[in-house]
């Protein structure tokens, strides 16, 4: 009968370690980071903080607005960073096994049902 | 005597009190969010820098928290959380690969940084950790170590808790195949 891990044998020991003091120094460090923070976002400190979101919030509605009504040029000749990167990220797809994409895609999903759909289904533990 | 999460809530939602509150919360929750951070993004110096970030954050938010003193763990984990995932997105992600996981690149930084003893039980145990998928790797790591309910889990991963039951028998299961080749 082919042996079984137990748990219990590590338990929840690790090979980590850390510097001496670390976590007193880690405490101080803290509690001082966080007075320092307090201390900016005092008073008016938040006022300002809604009039700047309130400012970017009405950038981002005239810039929407222009791009969709503005007439612009665009070169056919020129190819964006971005759409070399993505040409060449479907050529490194073509080497990739259709199996394991699926695995790929599955496995990293957000959607943490799909994951176990796909280990129900296509993959034998 | 340790203090529980519902006096520091209350102590952190005075304004007087606030920040002997957070001193307290600092000083009950630091190792533990540092082990769960250590734990995922494997370096130290990585895990000191987002432990500070996280404390920050906390800082700044918790006037806005609306939670009970028991969720109050699982909002400390999600920060802290959230704070690891985007530094392994920006950090270890090769370009062009949308599917990329950082656990490779983990698992060469842990062998860099354990060295002579990579081959211990323990050493063998948390490669066959970060072999699995990240958001896998994370509800091991809450439930195995940090031994949190499913409920809280779900609180700081936004995972159903069905789905988290699954997945940790899942991970159990590979975990248990990874340790015995």
């Amino acid at each position: 009968m082919k042996p079984e891990f137990d748990f219990k044998t590590v338990g929840k020991n690790m090979p980590y370690s850390t510097p001496e003091g670390f976590f007193d120094e880690a405490e101080r460090e803290a509690r001082a980071a966080a007075r320092i923070s307090g201390s900016r976002a005092h008073g008016s400190g938040k006022i300002y903080l809604r009039l700047a979101y309130a400012a970017l919030v009405s950038v981002a509605i005239v810039s929407a607005f222009w791009l969709k009504f503005a007439k612009r040029e665009v070169s056919v000749h020129q190819t964006s960073e971005s759409e070399v990167a993505y040409n060449e990220y479907c050529a490194k797809l073509q080497d990739v096994d259709s199996d394991e994409l699926e695995y790929l895609a599955l496995a990293y999903a957000d959607n943490f049902d799909v994951l176990d759909e796909y280990y129900m289904y296509y993959r034998d533990f | 005597m340790a203090i529980d999460n519902n006096e520091i809530l209350r102590m952190l939602k005075s304004p007087e009190l606030r920040n002997e509150g957070f001193d307290a919360l600092v000083h009950a929750f630091t190792q533990r969010l540092y082990w769960h951070i250590r734990r995922m993004v494997v370096v130290h110096d990585d895990a000191a820098d987002l432990l500070q970030e996280t404390w920050i954050k906390v800082f700044d938010g918790i006037g806005s928290f609306r939670g009970s003193g028991a969720e109050l763990t699982a909002w400390l984990y999600r920060i802290a959380t959230n704070n690891c995932l985007s530094m392994l997105r920006h950090k270890y992600r090769r370009p062009l690969m949308f599917f990329d996981d950082p656990g490779s690149r983990l698992l060469e930084r842990f062998a860099e940084s354990e060295g002579e003893s990579s081959e211990s039980i323990e050493s063998k145990f948390q490669k066959a950790l970060l072999s699995l998928p990240t958001k896998q790797r994370t509800v091991f790591n809450l439930r195995y170590y940090d031994e949190l309910s499913y409920a809280e889990i779900s609180r700081i991963t936004g995972i159903s808790e069905a789905s988290l039951k699954t997945n940790y028998h899942y991970a159990q299961k590979r975990i248990k195949e990874l340790m015995i080749l």
